[in-house]
């Protein structure tokens, strides 16, 4: 892989053509800039150069033999031929090579009509096969996982899989063993291959030997209408296309060089297997199809959102702005979060808007990177973040930055993940430390003596002051980082600790802030918020807001979401719409967010599955949700991208305008939209930092929009750690990928990746409790407790209990009370 | 003048000879349907779904007939064969296969595509029916197979065969 700031170029003629291209380019990528298609098989452009298939053989002059165009790198007057008569004969007899053994299967094959071998044998192949005698026969449809299977019969053995496994997730989980007729793909003692990035090898197999299992038969290349859109997953917002066949969902790709242009600042062509395998909520039996009342009665959706608006205006009119509130979520679209806070400050006067249990402002006082700064950046600063498990397309990128673009990678974690391999350095501190540890960092780069962090978080001071240099040392430092996972004032010391190595000299930095959730920058930006408006604006800018929003806009600070499920359970919050999310299982406080639920006069819950969450509802409004509805969504890396629909509903309206005629019924005179790119205009008007954000800006690609600068960063000075009661640990929840909840429910596919619950502890502490791993214990915080298995391990410093969430069952969130305060836990056999 | 007589009564012969050879040969019209035409053999009538000869479907619902029908009025859709449930010799069968015989043209182009010679068009031309809806023939409507030239009566609703 050439480095990517290559400058210096060579001249040189391929077919007659003229050709000037980067230093270091092979010979096919240099043909594809003027238009020549060298055909390919074990070449990728994401995999570099490995040559072993011979297939794109071309004549050199000046070269005894034909050479292959994928590994020979241009040269400064080289003429290639791809035509002549050498060059073509020369294929053709690889092709034939091929083909020896290869099963005349192209009829039944998944990959038929969309195989690299099926055109290269058309376009570069002989009229007439020589081969008319039995073929080899090997092992057909063998599953290598649940969701990937392998036909050895079809494999050419060009390694792009084995080679992936190795260069792009880094598992080298795929190899190819034994030699001649006998070599196959094969996974470690054949067990099963199932990595979270494993579906990308099925894009990448130039056969119809991968093959996706759930695709598998279901319907030919050329039934689908293919819609490219985003993943809504995770926040990275990956490049997908959707195959639909009339109107049902069949499949999930990545975009990427097989079908289209990949999206290189957002995903790099690769998607994760929640990605590509956890689409079946678009047609799981637990949907919301119509909306309903509390006693269960249909609605028709204009009725029911009429009388959603009405029944929250009358309370309003009752009991004052401050008795509603709105629950969002950042799975939410930006227009579907606009409209809502808009509904929400316009129409009913208060600012009782929140998406999220955790700290966060908008803003930050460096640059928001985009995802693809992280190649181009001297060191990679991961703080509190798992992207393995969080956001999995990240932890591709930062894994390909540090072996191909010699980025460092400092890991600064309460937890041990899959980045401390990667890693340069990494330290891990004890779990709740983190705003200490900040600190301390931060006076570090001050150049300020630091204080001793061992005993409270586990960390020497020489092990900062070493980070400290590090970061001083490199010039781009890009700071990523989980705002979720930062407690206490951890979410100011880290806007500090941006702060500080921005102000260092001859510095570039920025940030990538990787909550949970598709959108939650976007849902940010979109002034989801009590105390921000959209773009950022803090209720003090009295004098914007009211420009953009009206004299009449509210600048009372609004409740945090959590304090609206306080306000509910002490009866001062009357009515509440949640929108696209199950805070009885999601937040802190599990049955007794059900028990405030229940207090208030009007709950609207407007979700796409049933959840917990609907069933306490006054009023259940439909949203169609990912797959049905347009809209864009903001990634990580602040890029705003268009989620294009793939499946339609033609009974129920999409959630955009389902929202703007909530507030059409109590301001008739508010605009109507024509589609979802009425609201995207509107936020270009409205949303400071959204201005050049419009459908033909965003086409394709994508296109950052403008981060909003942080407010002032508060306070200096770390905070006493709070110390432990009677042995108790402190809790550290975790995240799974493939946790099992209402989007992976059974049915998934991906449900050979669910896990039992299970409690991560330190030898130490283990020792002292007795407990061994396998154990079956009970994790308890007051009244609530938690079943798991005890695991032994060093993923945390003693001192702390750390338990994923691995499914909605565990009920893990019940153990955790206010979110700020630190949770100490009891294990007991 | 009387070369121009003699030259129009040989005419008259003529054209009565071919009168009188016709009067005593057999007629071209057939009594339809009382007899029945015999279709060569590639006539392009009704198609038919085959099976081996050991009773399975030939179709493996590959969908090359669908994506070559000019007018697109072939719907496919596939499933695996199990040990349990064999349908086909192959990987896969068509799970449904439905051709809508009002939009067809019987351009044969199915037939051509099929690599396992599973859809045929054969002789059968009577096609009329009281009803639009029996038009779109499922499987169980193709994969019957009567002899040659072996009319139906009525080519869904009723069986029974006219000799
Ligand atoms: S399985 Fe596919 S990608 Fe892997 S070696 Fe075989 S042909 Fe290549
Ligand atoms: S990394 Fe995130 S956005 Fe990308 S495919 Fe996976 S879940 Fe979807
Ligand atoms: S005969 Fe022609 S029009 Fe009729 S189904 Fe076959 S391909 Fe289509
Ligand atoms: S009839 Fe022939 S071409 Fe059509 S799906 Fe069946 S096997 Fe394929
Ligand atoms: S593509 Fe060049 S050798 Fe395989």
């Amino acid at each position: 892989m050439p480095k990517k700031t290559q400058t210096e170029t060579v001249t040189l003629t391929i077919d007659g053509k003229t050709v000037t291209v980067p230093k270091g380019t092979v010979a096919v990528d240099a043909a594809k800039t003027v238009g020549i298609d060298i055909p390919v098989f074990c070449y990728h452009e994401k995999l570099g150069p490995f040559g072993c298939c011979r297939m794109c053989l071309v004549e050199v002059e000046k070269m005894p033999k034909l050479a292959t165009a994928c590994t020979q790198a241009v040269g400064q007057d080289m003429v290639i031929k791809t035509d002549s008569p050498k060059a073509v004969k020369g294929r053709q007899g690889v092709l034939e090579f091929t083909l020896l053994n290869h099963p005349l299967d192209c009829p039944v094959c998944d990959k038929g009509g969309e195989c690299p071998l099926q055109d290269n044998t058309f376009e570069h192949g002989p009229d007439l096969t020589r081969t008319e005698f039995t073929r080899y026969n090997r092992d057909k449809a063998v599953p290598l996982s649940p969701v990937v299977t392998i036909d050895r019969e079809r494999c050419i053995a060009c390694q792009r899989c084995t080679r992936y496994s190795d260069i792009v997730e880094q598992e080298t989980a795929l190899v190819m063993v034994n030699r001649g007729f006998q070599n196959r793909v094969q996974t470690f003692q054949d067990r099963p291959y199932d990595t979270r990035f494993s579906g990308n090898v099925v894009d990448i197999c130039p056969v119809g030997a991968l093959t996706n299992t759930t695709y598998r038969f279901k319907s030919r290349i050329w039934d689908l209408d293919n819609a490219e859109t985003l993943c809504a997953h995770c926040g990275v917002n990956c490049n997908i296309v959707v195959g639909v066949r009339s109107n049902e969902f069949m499949r999930v790709q990545a975009k990427s060089g097989e079908n289209s242009q990949a999206n290189d600042a957002v995903d790099d062509g690769w998607i994760c297997d929640k990605g590509r395998f956890g689409y079946g909520f678009v047609e799981s039996s637990n949907r919301v199809l119509k909306c309903r009342n509390g006693k269960g009665d249909t609605l028709e959706a204009n009725d029911a959102l009429g009388q959603a608006a009405t029944q929250l205006k009358k309370i309003t009119d009752e009991h004052g702005p401050q008795s509603v509130g709105f629950i969002g979520s950042p799975y939410g679209t930006n227009e579907e979060l606009y409209l809502y806070q808009k509904l929400f400050r316009q129409q009913l006067g208060t600012n009782n808007i929140d998406f999220k249990t955790y700290r966060q402002t908008p803003g930050l006082p460096v640059e928001h990177y985009d995802v693809g700064d992280i190649e181009t950046s001297d060191m990679v600063l991961l703080i509190a973040s798992d992207p393995t498990e969080e956001a999995p397309v990240l932890d591709l990128r930062i894994k390909k930055s540090v072996s191909f673009f010699d980025v460092k990678l400092a890991v600064l974690n309460d937890q041990k993940t899959d980045m401390d391999k990667p890693a340069a350095s990494s330290l891990r501190y004890n779990v709740g430390s983190e705003a200490e540890v900040l600190s301390a960092l931060i006076e570090a780069l001050n150049d300020k003596p630091v204080r001793g962090l061992e005993k409270t978080a586990g960390i020497a001071p020489k092990q900062i002051k070493d980070l400290a240099a590090t970061i001083q040392g490199s010039g781009k430092v890009c700071v990523i980082y989980n705002p979720a996972a930062l407690t206490g004032s951890a979410s100011d010391r880290i806007l500090e600790l941006l702060q500080t190595i921005g102000g260092l000299p001859d510095k570039q930095c920025g940030a990538i802030p990787v909550a949970p959730g598709t959108n939650a920058v976007g849902a940010l930006d979109m002034g989801a918020h009590p105390n921000f408006y959209p773009g950022g604006l803090a209720l003090s800018d009295s004098e914007k807001i009211k420009t953009l929003w009206g004299d009449e806009a509210p600048l009372q600070p609004g409740l945090s979401a959590l304090e609206m499920i306080q306000k509910a359970a002490s009866g001062e919050l009357k009515g509440l719409v949640v929108f696209r999310a199950n805070p009885v299982v999601d937040f802190p406080g599990g049955p007794t967010v059900a028990e405030a639920l229940k207090k208030l006069d009007y709950l609207v819950v407007h979700d796409m599955l049933e959840t917990e969450t609907t069933q306490l509802a006054n009023l259940v409004l439909a949203s169609n949700g990912p797959g049905y509805d347009d809209g864009t969504t903001t990634n990580i890396g602040g890029r705003v991208q268009f989620r294009k629909r793939s499946l339609v509903r033609e009974d129920h309206p999409p959630d955009w305008v389902l929202i703007s005629r909530m507030i059409r019924a109590l301001d008739p005179e508010a605009p109507s939209y024509k589609n979802s790119f009425g609201v995207t205009d509107e936020i270009s008007q409205k949303v400071p930092g959204y201005e050049a954000i419009n459908k033909n800006a965003i086409k394709g690609m994508g296109m950052p929009r403008k981060g909003s600068a942080c407010s002032e960063v508060q306070g200096n000075g770390a905070p006493a750690a709070e110390k432990s009661e009677n042995g108790a640990l402190r809790l550290r929840v975790a995240n799974y990928l493939f946790a099992h909840d209402k989007i992976l429910d059974a049915s998934s596919p991906l449900s050979h990746h669910f896990k039992s619950s299970t409690v991560y502890l330190n030898a130490e502490d283990a020792k002292a409790l007795g407990i061994e791993t396998g154990d079956e214990v009970k994790v308890v915080s007051g009244d609530a407790e938690v079943s798991a298995e005890a695991e032994v391990s060093d993923r945390c410093n003693p001192g702390a209990a750390l338990v994923p969430r691995v499914s909605d069952e565990q009920g893990l969130m019940a153990l955790v009370g206010d979110p700020d305060a630190a949770v100490w836990v009891q294990i007991k056999k | 003048m009387i070369s121009q007589a003699f030259e129009g009564i040989k005419n008259l012969l003529v054209g009565l000879g071919v009168t009188f050879k016709n009067m005593l040969s057999q007629p071209a019209t057939q009594c339809y349907p009382e007899v029945k035409r015999e279709m060569p053999a590639r006539y392009r009538g009704r198609h038919f779904l085959t099976r081996d000869e050991q009773g399975f479907e030939n179709c493996v619902g590959c969908e090359l007939c669908a994506i070559n029908c000019p007018v697109s009025c072939i719907h496919v859709e596939a499933a695996e064969n199990t040990e349990e449930n064999r349908v086909s010799l192959g990987e896969r069968y068509a799970s449904r296969y439905e051709i809508n015989l009002l939009r067809c043209i019987y351009c044969g182009y199915c037939e051509e595509a099929c690599p396992e010679d599973a859809i045929i068009l054969r002789e059968h031309y009577e096609l009329a029916d009281y009803d639009r809806d029996v038009y779109v023939a499922d499987k169980e409507a193709l994969l019957v197979y009567p002899k040659p030239n072996e009319f139906r009566v009525n080519f869904l609703g009723n069986t029974t065969l006219k000799n």
